[in-house]
């Protein structure tokens, strides 16, 4: 039984928005610019439905920053855009307004920096609460459909069903400026086993 | 050993990192750099020793509070790896790139880094950094950016001309269309002035002065057209006519306007027209004589000596639709040519083959491109052949409609039967034109002998050669074709009327016309003359049909025709430009209408209010309310709504038209005002050609001669609708005014009222027209021009011409007014008392100088349609118009007497 309580999926959303809270202060301080994150909706769903969800409000092509992680439990934060927004994302940031077809090699760099600052202000969060090591991999860059990018997540059992935590977060740049702009993007939690029943003790510690 | 082995181990990887190709970093938990390879002690210009046993912040303390000890932060306390891109993070460590130069020059080194926590166990967390060099990246992705920036900014530049560009043509088709209006304008009251001052019998000095005037407005005319036509093809705005027309009559006509300039030149011009061309086509006859006018002149033009031929035929492959045709016209010419390389330019626009041309030959250099696009609009192809001094030939091909009419030869087959094996002479000393009608006489099935000149043609003959049929050019060497023809008529001709002699002239001069039906010349035709008309006249000479010589030709009964045409009628003129005011009013009055002006659009609603009018003339463009609104307001606010209302407006764009007409106007006409388009389209929309209730008697014809010595009388009453009873009215009332008119005439001359007399002759043979009393007309007109050019020592001679055909003309109006009808009472179409009523308020009026006369008199008019043409009944009504009552008054009693009544 991997299912999440009401109170558990409570005590996840109030951990990631202290992590996006965090992201939000540390890509302010990158980019020199008032940057606002929030969470509009976070859900803990399958995958086949965070793919389903994902599908329906963006793009069949998306960008994805990717960090795999493992030690004691295995798991992949993701952070994923429509492809377009992508490239909207670090113009935005970098205050950039010149159009170019593609994201060129130095803006994917950019890209790549930006989806670590936001998953390492949710995994740091989520290890701290787990209090234990972890080893974690570089970001990685990716692009495709949503569904091989979800698929190809490291190998796990009974990966169709595997729990996902969701979370769709909204960027708010510039925001009492000309150059304002809200660009959606997702943050994916994927987790096996042996990391949810670990979550579960940890998050019911806490509310004992 | 485990010792060793695990040193030798670790020397073996410290040698892996010292050697990699990118920075690489080691720190311990105090965050001291524990390894430093070779790549870092290049870039930064430390040596591992030196490095060693520091902590970064000490290397370079200007990393204080950055990104890149934030991240190591994270990685050592949590494990966590960081990335910091190029954008973000430029250059975090004071590297540079390993160019050949001082440091002091060196920017520093773009860079990449990967911080990452090393988890060993049984070991604190460690961190490593990974540094690259992404110097030559980022200078190529500037270069890139900064090419995409100059392409963009020049595609913008481009949009930005492209759109100025755009703007600058639609501000030149506005400025077109807005010149041709403005210059339309003073065009329309320059040629509309000048024919009323020709009309006005101006001596022969001024009407030479005004004759140039008004052909060289119509020269001005044409280029403006040439112009305008340009544009609107420019703008793909210029749409074909599909009407029925007829191509053999639009080629003669085309050939008769340009005999006289290339009879001037001397150039030979001939029209090559098989007979097989159907009779009727359907398409734009105006473009295709645009089309065909443009080549032939320009044949003309550039042809100093020679011959101009004219040819149509089917062209050789036809559209697959079966009611269509394709023809193929050319024009070959002797002319000058034109290098095979400026041949392909003659069609740009504003384009002649040899720019020193325009100042030896004048032109737009308009045409031929015009020509070009209106061929390509009839789906066909232009193409031209040229040879430097011998000639150029330009063809097209278009495509027309067929009709159900049938083709002329036909038409012609049974009736031209009887010419078959006929012998006919051809004497011209062209040998393109000798063939031409060699092969047009052949075709009709005639044989054909081609002499070339009068001499020989005489010897034939004298050699007791028979022809029946004499074709003969006017112009020959050595004897000229009117003596040729007098010779063989005088000396050869057989009682039964042959040899028939047809006279080919250059154009068709009337004087030499006259001159031909003295020598007993069967039929004078215009040089050159399409296959159809001459076989036409051919038939009428047979069968005795004679056509009207061209001197009571179309354009003086046409002017007859025109004089109260209109009478009774009231106009209304919407026109803002004073000028233009009275050309309009002039020619409606002389036409015999009554005219109201208003300047304006809002003055004509306002008059409309009180006054009501037959008909509406309205220009478009005019201050205080255009002709669209008052048309508009005119149809819903006075609902006036059957109202003829025609445009006159000098807007010469295309669209104008279907613009008046959707405003609700009934019709429009263009400036400059045609006379005949004017009164065309007034009697179209008034209905107003005289009046033709059946007649009271009608007459059988059996017992009318067709003709009487000097009155055409079959003539007179085509002319008259076929109304004998009428006929004879104007006869009976011409005799009764203008029986004197011959000695009246002699009168003044004698007492050198040369003007008067002039003015009279010129009455009397525009009655002498209408009549057609043919022999009266020719002598009062010959007098005229005798009188105009001061030939005096003709003119004793003259006069007594014209007493004898007066006097033979009153024999025989005698003589038809004895025929039958005389005794029928003449029925006023009133009431007598009313007619009486009417006379008598006309008087009272008159002598109390009340305005209310205007009104009886045109009662009066309404109630005598065919009289109140009459010049007594139009120069009443001058009179009235003027106010000049005494005047009237005084010619009341005239009035009464062509009413049969007379004043007490």
């Amino acid at each position: 039984m991997t299912d999440f309580t009401s109170f558990e999926q409570d005590a996840i959303q109030e951990l990631f928005n202290l992590g996006i809270g965090r992201a939000a202060d540390a890509l302010s301080q990158m980019v020199d610019d008032e940057v606002l994150l929030s969470v509009p909706h976070f859900e803990v769903v399958n995958r086949q439905e965070a793919i389903r969800i994902i599908q329906e409000r963006s793009a069949s092509q998306v960008a994805a920053i990717r960090q795999n992680f493992h030690g004691h439990i295995h798991g992949t934060a993701m952070l994923i855009y429509p492809e377009a927004n992508s490239m909207e994302l670090v113009r935005t940031l970098l205050g950039d307004s010149t159009p170019l077809e593609a994201l060129t090699e130095l803006e994917q760099e950019s890209l790549l920096e930006v989806g670590n600052v936001i998953l390492n202000a949710c995994l740091g969060t989520f290890a701290n609460v787990l209090a234990m090591e972890f080893m974690f991999e570089l970001p990685e860059y990716m692009r495709g459909s949503c569904s091989d990018l979800l698929g190809q997540s490291i190998g796990m059992d009974d990966c169709e069903n595997q729990q996902v935590v969701f979370l769709i977060v909204d960027f708010i740049t510039g925001a009492n400026t000309a150059r304002h702009n809200t660009i959606k993007g997702f943050v994916i939690l994927l987790l096996d086993v042996s990391a949810i029943s670990e979550l579960k003790n940890e998050l019911n510690k806490m509310g004992a | 050993m485990m010792v060793a082995h695990h040193s030798l181990e670790g020397t073996l990887l410290t040698a892996c990192f010292a050697e990699a190709a990118m920075g690489v970093v080691l720190l311990n938990h105090e965050r001291e750099v524990v390894l430093w390879n070779r790549w870092m002690e290049k870039a930064s210009r430390l040596t591992a020793l030196e490095a060693t046993g520091r902590t970064l912040l000490d290397i370079f303390p200007e990393l204080a509070g950055s990104r890149l000890l934030r991240a190591i932060g994270e990685a050592a306390e949590l494990g966590l790896p960081a990335v910091l891109s190029h954008k973000l993070n430029p250059c975090p460590m004071p590297l540079y790139p390993p160019y050949p130069s001082s440091a002091a020059e060196r920017p520093r080194m773009s860079q990449l880094i990967s911080v990452s926590g090393l988890n060993v166990p049984g070991l604190p967390r460690h961190v490593m950094l990974q540094i690259q060099d992404v110097t030559n990246t980022v200078s190529r992705e500037c270069q890139l950016r900064q090419q995409t920036q100059d392409l963009e900014q020049r595609a913008r530049d481009l949009r930005l001309a492209q759109q100025n560009a755009q703007q600058a043509n639609e501000a030149k088709s506005r400025f077109l269309a807005n010149m041709s209006h403005e210059i339309r304008t003073p065009m329309n009251a320059i040629l509309g002035l000048t024919t009323l001052a020709l009309h006005a019998d101006p001596n022969k000095k001024n009407r030479d002065y005004l004759e140039k005037i008004n052909s060289s407005g119509r020269y001005l005319l044409n280029l403006i057209n040439d112009i305008l036509d340009f544009s609107k093809i420019e703008a793909g705005k210029l749409d074909l006519e599909e009407t029925h027309f007829d191509l053999a009559k639009l080629l003669g006509r085309l050939a008769e306007g340009f005999s006289f300039q290339a009879a001037k030149k001397e150039i030979e011009l001939c029209l090559v027209t098989p007979a097989s061309l159907p009779e009727f086509l359907i398409g734009d006859p105006l473009r295709l004589e645009q089309i065909l006018t443009n080549l032939i002149n320009n044949a003309l033009k550039f042809t100093p000596k020679g011959e101009v031929v004219i040819a149509v035929q089917p062209a050789a492959e036809q559209p697959a639709e079966p009611d269509k045709i394709r023809l193929l016209f050319s024009v070959q010419d002797t002319g000058i040519g034109i290098p095979p390389e400026n041949l392909a330019k003659l069609f740009q626009p504003f384009t002649q083959a040899d720019n020193s041309t325009t100042r030896h030959f004048g032109g737009t250099g308009l045409g031929l491109n015009i020509s070009k696009r209106l061929v390509e609009l009839m789906n066909g192809e232009i193409t031209s052949q040229s040879v430097p001094n011998q000639g150029s030939t330009f063809g097209f091909t278009a495509n027309f409609g067929r009709t159900e009419a049938g083709t002329r030869q036909s038409r012609f087959l049974n009736s031209s039967a009887v010419l078959v094996g006929a012998s006919a002479l051809v004497v011209d000393d062209n040998l393109t034109s000798c063939k031409i009608l060699s092969e047009v006489l052949g075709s009709f099935g005639l044989k054909v002998a081609v002499v070339n000149s009068g001499e020989e043609a005489l010897s034939l003959f004298a050699d007791g050669h028979h022809f029946s049929w004499v074709i003969m050019d006017r112009r020959l060497p050595g004897m000229d074709g009117m003596l040729a023809s007098r010779e063989i008529i005088r000396r050869f001709r057989t009682p039964k009327g042959e040899p028939y002699v047809i006279l080919l002239t250059p154009h068709n001069l009337r004087k030499t016309c006259e001159e031909a039906q003295e020598v007993g010349i069967d039929e004078c035709l215009t040089k050159p003359a399409p296959a159809t008309t001459i076989l036409e006249r051919m038939m009428g000479i047979i069968h005795k049909e004679p056509v009207l010589p061209d001197s009571i030709g179309a354009s003086p009964s046409r002017e007859v025709a025109f004089q109260g045409r209109l009478s009774g009628k009231h106009l209304l003129l919407v026109e803002d430009n004073l000028i233009n005011q009275q050309v309009a009013c002039e020619l409606l009055e002389n036409a015999g209408a009554r005219v109201t002006v208003s300047n304006n659009g809002r003055e004509a609603l306002q008059q409309l209010q009180t006054i009501t009018v037959d008909a509406v003339l309205m220009d478009v463009q005019m201050p205080e309310m255009d002709g669209y609104e008052a048309t508009r307001l005119i149809r819903t606010l006075l609902a006036l709504t059957d109202l003829p209302i025609i445009a006159m407006t000098a807007n010469a764009i295309q669209g104008d038209r279907e613009k008046c007409l959707a405003v609700g106007m009934n019709d429009y006409i263009s400036k400059p005002v045609e006379v005949a388009t004017l009164h065309e389209v007034l009697a179209k929309w008034l209905g107003c050609v005289p009046p033709q209730p059946a007649p009271p008697v009608r007459v059988s014809q059996t017992g009318w001669p067709s003709s009487l010595p000097g009155l055409d009388v079959n003539a007179g009453l085509s002319r008259l609708g076929e109304d004998p009873l009428f006929y004879q009215r104007i006869i009976r009332q011409f005799m009764q005014n203008h029986g004197e008119d011959a000695c009246k005439i002699r009168q003044m001359y004698n007492d050198n009222y040369r003007l008067e007399a002039g003015k009279l002759l010129h009455t009397l043979k525009g009655l002498a027209g209408n009549l057609a009393a043919t022999d009266l007309y020719h002598s009062a007109k010959a007098l005229e021009i005798a009188l105009d050019q001061g030939e005096d020592a003709r003119i004793p001679a003259m006069l007594d011409g014209l007493d004898t055909c007066m006097a033979i003309t009153q024999e025989s109006s005698r003589q038809l007014l004895r025929f039958g009808l005389e005794a029928t009472p003449e029925v006023p179409p009133v009431a007598d008392g009313k007619i009486d009523g009417l006379l008598m308020e006309l008087e009272e009026c008159l002598s109390s100088f009340n305005m209310r006369a205007n009104d009886v008199y045109h009662q009066l008019c309404t109630h005598n349609p065919r009289l109140s043409h009459q010049h007594s009944w139009l120069e009443m009504g001058e009179q009235l118009d003027k106010l000049n009552y005494a005047q009237a008054l005084k010619m009341l009693p005239g009035l009464a007497k062509t009413l049969n009544r007379s004043l007490p």
